[in-house]
């Protein structure tokens, strides 16, 4: 059971990041408790979270609960903890105890305090520039237009930058590979491709890629037009169908 | 043709959600004219609408195309009865004009800010793209069924048939977002990265903005400064990958963000005003169980967990109810309001 309530804390801690917001939000908890006067708001902001935390750290519920989800999710227990409105009304409520300018210099205070405890969603690293209105890189839109053929199946090995845009933008073009490659976890499923590992590879090794992308009735094989090949792909059968936005396209010309 | 798919977006996802929540407004105390709880309460009632259509659309196979009739005739007849009930109760009540406080400049000022916060953040949901790995499911899922006219049918990562995966078949949200691009013309991509967004984020404030107006009754000047608070911390919430908040900024069109930012609040929401009437002993509406049914059904929509995330929930609120309120008789509805969540993780106990 010790085990079980190190993980659910070690959960928490992955959760509350620096945990300065966290600790805004117990403090506000605490000090609800002590001033709110409304027995229901009592009720549902800080008695149903404190029973929500409590059973969030409960070994045995951490232990039934992992066993059923596995481990990945726990941590949206904490979901139903209701931060946000617990906090915000916690400030409205001590700006009120000031009048006049204090309010607004208190107000002004406590903003800049979330401000600092928190941290910007747009400064994530995951965020770049939309460059369509697909929200799919460009040579993806591009490639897809390119080769597809409508209402009919075509198949493609992508390179891994491009894999998990391909097919949320056209449900035509299959692949022999998916978003399995790029988990490293989940390799110990069996989910292993030696053309991804090929394409992936400075130097292109054109016989055994050819000779995967036919076994596994690819039409075309797409790779980042920089690559150095050890042959040419036309001496085993497939061309060059099109350079689109930085990425050969090469087409089984024997299909 | 872009104006055209707007007006449609605009009927689906806000004039509809309005006129059935203007039935169900007529029905709870306090909400009555209250245009932020119809726009609300339609949504939880259309997407657990949408749950118990679809769910068994797609473990019979049908195509995609007859999941989209049977919603959108479900969508108009939700919304004519809605607003039937409505002009009903209009007349049997005739309006008396509400008297409102005046509106004074700082309010205006404070409102005017919340607004810009609000703009910069609808503008960047389509200025900036987040690269997430489970999009590669979600959304591609959402493609396959409006392009091939199939329900689950293919492997999304790399096409192909496949037997139906129970676990993601049960929650289905995706296929709301195949809905709206089938029903629009618009790519199901756009529709995604977008559109959702550009509503989920606003209509999230909204029902925030409705916690707040409860929270600070009688100093009502109060709210925008409390959803200037909200909109601090959702912008700043990012402390870690995990909250609720970021995956709102980050991930709206996956049905987890759905499931931790408006089903969780609206959860919050419902269950104040029930303890509202407990606290002046009176009996909780109807149509606020009502509402709480939906909002289970709607959780499972978004999520196979979302189930027993309610769960928690409602354990958590009926324990709170029962110590502060000694009444018994929640238990009985508390237990109606949990039959979806029963439902579906029995099915998928069954059938995975």
């Amino acid at each position: 059971m010790d085990s079980m309530w190190n993980w659910a804390l070690a959960q928490y801690k992955g959760y509350i990041g620096t945990g300065m917001i966290a600790g805004l939000f117990l403090v506000a908890l605490v000090w609800l408790f002590v001033s709110e006067k409304s027995k229901n708001t009592r009720m549902v902001f800080i008695y149903m979270p404190v029973v929500v935390l409590l059973l969030f750290f409960c070994p045995l519920f951490a232990k039934i609960v992992r066993a059923f989800t596995g481990e990945e999710i726990y941590y949206r227990i904490l979901w139903l903890v209701p931060v946000v409105p617990v906090l915000a009304y916690a400030a409205v409520r001590l700006m009120l105890q000031c009048a006049g300018k204090k309010r607004l210099i208190v107000g002004a205070a406590l903003g800049g305090i979330i401000i600092l405890s928190g941290s910007l969603v747009y400064e994530s690293p995951y965020f770049s520039k939309a460059e369509n209105g697909y929200h799919v890189p460009e040579a993806a839109v591009k490639i897809c237009d390119a080769i597809e053929v409508e209402g009919e199946w075509v198949k493609a090995a992508f390179p891994e930058e491009l894999i998990p845009f391909v097919r949320q933008y056209s449900p035509w073009i299959n692949m022999p590979y998916g978003r399995e490659m790029l988990i490293s976890r989940w390799s110990v499923w069996g989910f292993q491709s030696e053309l991804y590992d090929l394409l992936k590879e400075e130097t292109l090794n054109v016989e055994r890629i050819v000779e995967l992308a036919r076994e596994q009735n690819c039409d075309y094989v797409v790779f980042a037009e920089g690559k150095k090949l050890s042959e040419s792909f036309e001496a085993y059968g497939f061309e060059l169908f099109d350079v689109i936005c930085g990425y050969a396209v090469y087409a089984d010309s024997g299909l | 043709m872009l104006v055209l798919q707007i007006g449609i977006l605009l009927l689906f996802m806000a004039a509809i959600p309005l006129g059935v929540g203007a039935g169900i407004a007529s029905f709870v105390d306090g909400q009555k004219n209250n245009a932020g709880f119809m726009w609300m309460a339609g949504y939880l009632v259309l997407l657990a609408v949408f749950q118990f259509v679809s769910v068994p659309l797609v473990i019979k196979g049908v195509r995609f195309s007859t999941l989209v009739l049977w919603f959108v005739v479900l969508c108009i007849l939700l919304s004519v009865a809605g607003i039937a009930v409505r002009l009903q109760y209009m007349r049997r009540h005739p309006v008396l004009r509400l008297v409102k406080e005046k509106t004074g400049k700082r309010e205006i000022i404070l409102w005017a800010v919340f607004g810009a916060l609000l703009l910069l953040q609808l503008f960047m949901a389509g200025y900036l793209t987040f690269a997430d790995g489970d999009d590669s499911y979600f959304v591609t899922v959402a493609t396959i069924a409006d392009g091939t006219d199939t329900l689950y049918f293919y492997l999304p990562y790399t096409g192909g048939t496949t037997s139906l995966d129970m676990r993601h078949a049960l929650a289905p949200f995706p296929l709301y977002i195949a809905f709206l691009a089938r029903v629009t013309g618009l790519h199901t991509a756009t529709v995604a990265h977008i559109v959702l967004p550009v509503v989920f984020i606003p209509l999230t404030y909204c029902i925030y903005g409705l916690i707040g107006s409860r929270l600070l009754k009688g100093k009502s000047r109060q709210l925008p400064v409390f959803m200037i608070f909200t909109e601090l911390l959702i912008l700043w919430g990012n402390y870690s990958l995990y909250t609720a908040e970021t995956f709102l900024m980050t991930r709206t069109r996956q049905g987890k963000a759905a499931l931790g930012n408006i089903v969780v609040p609206a959860f919050f929401f419902l269950v104040y005003l029930a303890g509202e009437r407990l606290a002046e002993n009176k009996k909780v509406e109807k149509s606020l169980w009502m509402l709480l049914f939906c909002l289970t059904t709607f959780s499972c929509l978004c999520s196979t967990f979302g189930g027993f995330l309610t769960a928690v929930l409602f354990g958590a609120f009926g324990l709170c109810a029962l110590i502060t309120y000694k009444r018994w008789r929640l238990l009985l509805p508390l237990v109606f309001c949990l039959l979806p969540a029963a439902v579906y993780m029995g099915m998928y106990m069954i059938l995975k």
